[in-house]
């Protein structure tokens, strides 16, 4: 990835975070009080997001389109089907917004609810879209073996 | 180029015996005649030619302009262009699976698609080639999908 798709990379997952956190602002607006307790996120209580966790995000998002970088890289990864990679890079995502999590304090890490909802939020959604994917891939891959055989077992005829 | 026929009543299949100092582009044109009316391809390695039979040839690619062929175990150069190979080689047994690659259809052990339309295709030597988007449409057609 050369330098210019890697900013707007870093853009598009910067802006995502941004409209991300501000919805979950709007919607939590009420409860926004208790959020500053314990979220730097929300330390301006639903009156918008702080330059400080505006910094958080945008190093997360470097972080996230460095990974998609690497992942997404043909000079590394050649002979890996894209499915893995992508299954690879959410991982790995998962782990480095775990870490940014921590480090910037976006929820306490020995709040295990905010672990939970950390996790099902970011592992239902992906769980179920891989695994639809996955099987999709996999039906389709039978398919075209089912499909070379026969067209083999066609031509060893023809042959004889 | 001298010419000289033998007639033998115990040959069993005509013979073609090149002797020449190295392989001219001359010499490579006299080869290909010889063996376009057979499955077979000429090749060369370490100096020496040698003649495949296509049945025998699991892929073939290009690199830096020079085209490889390669079969169970072992890897041969051949100065025919890849194209001119496509046209060659026959179309029940062999497919283009990108720019740089052509496959023989017999050799493949496992297919496994991508979410993205390309094709993993894992040879029976055990190298993975991808049949990129453009060329799966054509391999789907082949096989009957």
């Amino acid at each position: 990835m050369d330098n210019k798709k890697m900013i707007t990379s870093t853009a598009e997952i910067f802006t995502l975070s941004l409209l991300f956190v501000s919805l979950f602002n709007l919607v939590l607006g009420g409860e926004a009080k208790e959020l500053r307790q314990v979220s730097e996120l929300f330390s301006l209580c639903g009156e918008g997001i702080s330059f400080a966790a505006l910094g958080e995000l945008l190093v997360l998002s470097v972080i996230i389109s460095a990974l998609r970088s690497l992942w997404f890289s043909d000079r590394f990864f050649k002979n890996m089907l894209m499915l893995n990679r992508i299954t690879l890079m959410l991982v790995s995502v998962f782990f480095a917004a775990g870490i940014c999590s921590v480090l910037f304090g976006w929820f306490p890490p020995s709040m295990w609810q905010a672990w939970l909802g950390f996790v099902l939020s970011f592992g239902i959604g992906t769980a179920v879209s891989f695994a639809v994917m996955f099987l999709r891939t996999r039906a389709e891959s039978r398919k075209y073996e089912c499909n070379l055989t026969a067209y083999n077992d066609l031509h060893d005829k023809g042959d004889e | 180029m001298k010419i000289h026929i033998l007639y033998d009543d115990n040959a069993e299949e005509p013979e073609v015996t090149v002797v020449c100092r190295e392989i001219t582009d001359e010499v490579s044109r006299l080869l290909r005649a010889a063996e376009s009316r057979e499955d077979r391809l000429t090749v060369m390695k370490d100096g020496q030619i040698f003649i495949l039979r296509y049945p025998d040839i699991i892929y073939i690619d290009t690199a830096d302009k020079r085209t490889f062929v390669y079969t169970s175990g072992e890897v041969y150069e051949t100065g025919q262009r890849l194209y001119e190979l496509e046209r060659q080689l026959p179309a029940a047994d062999f497919f283009r699976a990108n720019k740089s690659c052509i496959v023989g259809i017999r050799h493949i052990r496992s297919i496994k698609a991508d979410i993205d339309g390309r094709l993993l295709l894992t040879m029976d030597s055990g190298d993975k080639l991808w049949v990129s988007r453009q060329y799966a449409a054509d391999f789907r057609k082949k096989i009957g999908m």
